[in-house]
């Protein structure tokens, strides 16, 4: 394996900085569940490269909505400059944007994921969870106050999927070591950030553009652990329904808090940065809160539409990859399959009487719980399927 | 016994000795790199079919010596004459004149790592130059993907649903994404060729 610094400076790659190391790695979004993988001890980012500086900006946010915090994270990453081998300027810094935010008790699921699959629909309802699909691709989350999510924003050409966490894990450590705990953060080979006993505290998504790319992830703190297996699938009884299809799938690993305050992980977080990406001297940096209220009418024009897109229907269910839906009786025999396409129903598959007979009805219509219920007549069926739509 | 055994030498020689081959050359039909004190004594019929792997297809006794099926080592490591790339990595294929064949360069794909999912767009959109047609997701990152056209999706391929280690496989074969009809072909001017692009991945 190679080291940090020398993963570092193949990930100066041009466009995309992948670490070349990781090609041949098995998939990682295969489901092997507790995957113990090689853990990477974090080490000083500044010892042997030279520090490689950024106009570095920081924003926090006070609103606890998913829907602002997301749409505010994309509008700060459509604002942020695409530097492309034409716009490469050796004489300005490239910028950086570190932004936190935090979310009330939400489900956030990657951008080619299935909900049907990932989440326990009828949970969410019955606990009023929102179920919202990020723009970013990996897996399936849960967001509560007890848990802080940063994202960083860099240029295409310095994309790194470690170097961050790597950064994030050093500041902590010296954190929990001057507080007398035993925990030591390392990053492991799915990306994710692992404890002493191989416990996620974070996950992180990507997404990149032309010329930029942006890192978010989470940080358990304080979250209510076990709330997760309510509201994620592999509670739902599996004799019960089952979801067939191509897309991203969860990787289901152990997980834990790290136990300090918000406030310690913020601060810790953007003293960290700006040690590493500015230079002591920077007396005119500051720190941005936004909310709801403190941005601009034009800034709330654009991020009401990014708000309105991840509130519909047709992007958190709709844009759903090709799938089959079997719902099953008794001994796990499938008694309907609905075969579901960017939301509607393509195909009916029964031998039930209850279905058979309407099935030219149901098949074009959207794949929403009313919609299907209002096209049959059983009662038990319609209830069951208002739920588990 | 030991006519066995030297069979045996010589297949796992043989592997070791292909693996370390350029890509071109494994697919030969004879690696000539045995000493004649090895080949001599082992000429029977069994080591022919060690020989004879497909180009297109990843060697079946490589990845058993590797335990694994690797995709991204697959066989489309250079870079094609006669298409026109871009800077994003894109590759374009001119078709009849003005249909254009779009997907991402085998660069592209090895530094994304395993393509596990890509958004196609749809048939019949109206696309300009610049504009996203869909995206990669690769190890947890969603990577857009441009048209470096304008015209109309007439054609996606539906294979990347079932099979999105196309990609990564055969990016300028059955990877390709999508094919677009194209209304101005001034726009392909200011494409690069493959010396262009070549030049383009060694000094950046």
């Amino acid at each position: 394996m190679k080291s940090p610094e020398a993963r570092r400076a193949l990930a100066s790659f041009p466009g995309f900085g992948i670490t070349a190391s990781r090609r041949n790695k098995s998939r990682d979004t295969i489901a092997t569940p507790f995957s113990f993988s090689f853990r990477r001890q974090s080490n000083s980012s500044t010892t042997s490269k030279q520090k490689k500086l950024y106009d570095l900006e920081v924003y926090i946010s006070r609103s606890r909505s998913p829907y602002f915090n997301l749409s505010y994270e994309d509008y700060l990453f459509k604002r942020f400059p695409a530097y492309t081998s034409y716009t490469a300027s050796s004489t300005q810094l490239s910028k950086k944007i570190l932004f936190l935010y935090t979310n009330y008790r939400s489900v956030i699921i990657g951008r080619n994921q299935n909900p049907w699959r990932e989440t326990n629909v009828q949970s969410l309802r019955r606990h009023n969870v929102p179920l919202i699909r990020r723009k970013s691709g990996g897996g399936t989350v849960l967001h509560d106050e007890g848990n802080v999510n940063y994202s960083v924003m860099m240029p295409g050409n310095s994309f790194d999927r470690d170097e961050h966490a790597l950064l994030l894990c050093t500041a902590l450590n010296a954190v929990f070591r001057q507080r007398g705990e035993e925990t030591v953060l390392s990053v492991n080979e799915r990306h994710d950030i692992v404890d002493q006993k191989a416990r996620k505290v974070s996950g992180s998504a990507y997404k990149l553009q032309r010329g930029k790319a942006y890192h978010h992830g989470t940080m358990l703190l304080n979250s209510r652990l076990d709330m997760l297996s309510k509201l994620l699938h592999h509670s739902v009884d599996s004799r019960l329904e089952s979801v067939e299809g191509p897309g991203v799938q969860s990787v289901r690993s152990p997980v834990s808090n790290i136990g300090i305050s918000d406030e310690l992980f913020v601060n810790t977080t953007i003293a960290a940065f700006r040690r590493e990406y500015t230079t002591s001297s920077d007396n005119a940096f500051r720190v941005r809160y936004v909310d709801e209220d403190s941005i601009t009418k034009e800034e709330e024009q654009e991020i009401n539409k990014t708000i309105d897109e991840l509130q519909s229907w047709e992007w958190t269910f709709g844009s759903t990859p090709k799938f089959v839906h079997r719902f099953l009786v008794g001994d796990s025999t499938p008694a309907v399959s609905f075969t579901v396409k960017e939301g509607t129903i393509l195909d009916l598959e029964s031998n039930l009487p209850e279905f058979m007979g309407y099935k030219d009805s149901i098949i074009g219509t959207a794949y929403r719980g009313a919609d299907v219920a209002s096209r049959i007549d059983s009662e038990r069926w319609k209830q069951r399927l208002i739920e588990a739509i | 016994m030991s006519y066995q055994k030297n069979i045996l030498m010589v297949s796992t020689r043989l592997a070791a000795v292909r693996s370390r081959l350029p890509v071109a050359a494994r697919s030969a039909k004879f690696v000539p790199l045995l000493s004649n004190r090895f080949y001599s004594k082992t000429t029977p019929k069994t080591i022919a079919p060690l020989f004879t792997v497909s180009r297109n297809t990843p060697s079946t006794s490589l990845s058993n010596v590797r335990g694994r099926r690797s995709y991204i080592n697959g066989s489309d490591e250079e870079t094609p004459e006669g298409l026109r790339y871009t800077e994003e990595h894109e590759w374009l294929a001119l078709e009849d004149g003005n249909l254009a064949v779009i997907g991402i360069t085998g660069y592209a794909s090895k530094a994304l790592g395993d393509v596990v999912y890509v958004e196609l767009p749809s048939v019949g959109a109206s696309i300009v130059a610049g504009e996203p047609i869909g995206a990669v997701e690769s190890v947890k990152s969603a990577s857009d993907i441009y048209s470096p056209v304008s015209g109309e999706i007439i054609e996606v391929n539906e294979q990347l649903d079932k099979k999105p280690g196309l990609v990564n496989a055969e990016p300028y074969r059955r990877g390709w994404i999508c094919k677009i009809l194209i209304k101005d072909t001034t726009e392909l001017e200011s494409m690069m060729d493959n010396n262009r692009y070549q030049t383009f991945i060694a000094s950046s």
